[in-house]
């Protein structure tokens, strides 16, 4: 069944069309909900508002501007913001902290498992973290981040130096064989 | 080379991830049935929403109709000598009843209407005709004319000056274009009202509209959007926070305007009850049915045993009841609109209440209180109400209340965070008196 078929089929209604397409794009709203640091215990309530919200705006989806796995994952990414927002995890005073960017060696990732940085990433706080996810692995511009985060682009800049400067003293500090890359 | 020092750098590596661990909770059977009951929700609001529109329209339609072609309010009036009476029927109607003193005038020959064929026989009487042709100078400098108050604009004059010479009479009115031709009628004799005769009193400007107002009401209120996660609880059916109210309030209306000052009492009662039931199957052992016996022949103590049992289902029914009570003062400004009978009234204003939330767990197995406590908060809210009330009856008069109220100090909610959301919509009927 392609997309449009199943589009059309979750739209009227059809629980087998819902649960195909559930089943399909759950791995990555996980990913995304996980690498945001959303807890454990508040992921299901998490992943069913997500879905609730694909379903219902699935009749604005237009194919013909993109392609449904970018579409939900926009979504997800704006709805687990949103959820730590409103559970206060992103306070504004960490946002605003300014660090300097201290060094500015590049690290190769290349040779690192996916799992293995997403665990990093989920032990940095929650305002660099959030930062780091958007810039770096969404492709989010710093004017955009600022927008969602109401904080200016300096200040996204800021937690991003932070994010970076963290995780690298984690990978030093963790050089453990075949997961560290080149400094 | 796959750094985090550029933008978008790690997204093939962690954009593209998909997690493998996926826990059982989040299997589509567990999160099927609430996603499908979280989109009817959504449905019925979206659905909520637009039944507003035509309310909202047949409230607009109402208000306009009140506003054009009804009456601002119920003022009563009396012509007032040299002013317009306007467009207002009960003035013009009370306008153009003929005092006692111009009735005993007509009755005796002094004056008439310019419709009265009569006038066109009697002597030295000025009438008003419609007819240019027939306006003609007055001859009889001595001549006294009347008029009754059946117009506005110079005729009005002649009710200040009662009786003035027809020179006067025919001077004014050459210089009144709208005017009626004035007949000026052959020489004869006149008779005229006494300049002395005190004009018609007038009587006191009053307002129909009594100042004192007292309305008692009893309704149902529905708290919108009580419960957004409920439906996450497999089994469990919630029902909409919902209830009763009763008001008591007095009301003042400001004179000779149409608003009305309201000040009262209500009082508000909510209940929800959730409900959790669960059907599981259990082998049930028959009683007096034995398999084996085992004897412990030093104490004599006999342990039965039975395997013979019968497939049966065991129901266990949780229920919550939360009562959310409220005490309210409202204060609020109304503007009414009036026709036929009927009244439109609009409010707006604020209340400052004391609630409290009383929420208790039974499992109705034996009807035991597992739990229970009450929770108590001042706050105020603000309030918009629409109201019809039906014609005056002996002792008061029907209305009907439809209203939302918004507390502003409750947002997350009361004690159940976001579960509760303290918009609520009622509907109230009662009985108004008015002194």
């Amino acid at each position: 069944m392609n997309t449009v078929t199943i589009i059309k089929k979750c739209l009227k209604g059809n629980a087998q069309a819902q649960q195909q397409l559930y089943e399909h794009y759950l791995p990555y709203v996980l990913t995304i909900v996980r690498r945001f640091g959303v807890e454990q215990a508040e992921q299901c309530d998490l992943v069913q508002d997500i879905f609730v919200a694909v379903f219902q705006g699935l009749e604005r989806f237009d194919p013909n501007k993109g392609d449904l796995h970018h579409w939900i994952r926009g979504l997800a990414i704006h709805k687990t913001i949103a959820f730590q927002r409103k559970q206060q995890r992103l306070r504004a005073e960490e946002l605003m902290i300014l660090e300097q960017t201290s060094r500015t060696t590049t690290i190769d990732l290349s040779h690192f498992d996916a799992e293995y940085l997403l665990d990093l990433i989920t032990q940095l706080p929650a305002g660099a973290r959030t930062v780091f996810n958007l810039y770096v692995v969404d492709g989010y511009s710093h004017e955009d981040i600022g927008k969602m985060l109401d904080i200016s682009p300096v200040g996204s800049r800021a937690q991003l130096s932070r994010a970076k400067k963290l995780l690298r003293e984690a990978l030093e500090t963790q050089k453990i064989k075949g997961h560290y890359g080149n400094i | 080379m796959e750094t985090f020092d550029q933008r978008g750098g790690l997204n093939d590596k962690l954009g593209q991830h998909k997690a493998t661990d996926i826990p059982a909770n989040l299997s589509w059977e567990q999160m099927g049935p609430n996603i499908r009951a979280g989109l009817e929700q959504k449905k019925r609001r979206r659905l909520l929403f637009w039944w507003w529109l035509p309310v909202g329209l047949s409230v607009t339609l109402v208000i306009g109709y009140f506003s054009f072609l009804g009456e601002s309010a119920e003022l009563g009036c009396f012509p007032v000598p040299g002013q317009s009476v306007g467009g207002n029927s009960a003035v013009v109607k009370s306008a153009t009843e003929m005092p006692e003193e111009i009735k005993g005038a007509n009755e005796t020959g002094i004056a008439f209407s310019p419709d009265d064929p009569k006038a066109k026989g009697r002597p030295n009487i000025l009438v008003a005709s419609s007819n240019p042709k027939e306006r003609k100078a007055s001859v009889p400098s001595t001549s006294r004319a009347v008029t009754t108050p059946t117009e506005s604009g110079p005729f009005s004059e002649f009710k200040e000056s009662q009786a003035v010479s027809a020179d006067e009479v025919q001077d004014k009115l050459a210089g009144s274009a709208p005017l009626n031709p004035i007949e000026a009628l052959a020489p004869g004799p006149v008779v005229s009202l006494d300049s002395t005769t005190p004009y018609p009193e007038v009587p006191e400007m009053q307002a129909a509209r009594h100042p004192w107002i007292v309305e008692a009401g009893m309704g149902l209120a529905f708290n919108l959007n009580p419960d957004v996660y409920g439906t996450k609880l497999p089994n469990t059916t919630i029902d909409p926070l919902s209830g009763l109210t009763a008001s008591l309030r007095i009301g003042y209306a400001l004179p000779q305007r149409p608003y009305t000052l309201w000040a009262g009492i209500e009082m508000e009662e909510l209940v929800q009850r959730e409900q959790l039931q669960e059907a599981s199957t259990v082998q049930l052992y028959q009683p007096n049915t034995v398999d084996t016996i085992f004897r412990n022949t030093i104490t004599g103590e006999a342990f039965t045993t039975t395997t013979d049992s019968v497939p049966g289902i065991r129901r266990v029914n949780v229920q919550q009841h939360s009562t959310f009570r409220s005490w309210s003062v409202p204060m609020l400004l109304g503007r009414t609109w009036s026709a036929a009978g009927w009244q439109l009234e609009g409010k707006a204003g604020v209340d400052f209440n004391l609630s409290s939330w009383h929420s208790g767990g039974y499992l109705t197995e034996g009807y035991e209180l597992v739990d229970a406590s009450t929770q108590y908060q001042a706050g105020w809210a603000v309030r918009l109400e629409g109201q019809v009330l039906l014609p005056p009856a002996r002792f008061g008069r029907l209305f009907v209340r439809g209203g939302y109220r918004r507390s502003m100090t409750q947002p997350g909610g009361l004690v159940q965070g976001s579960t509760f959301r303290p918009e609520a919509v009622g509907l109230t009927m009662g009985w108004r008196v008015e002194w």
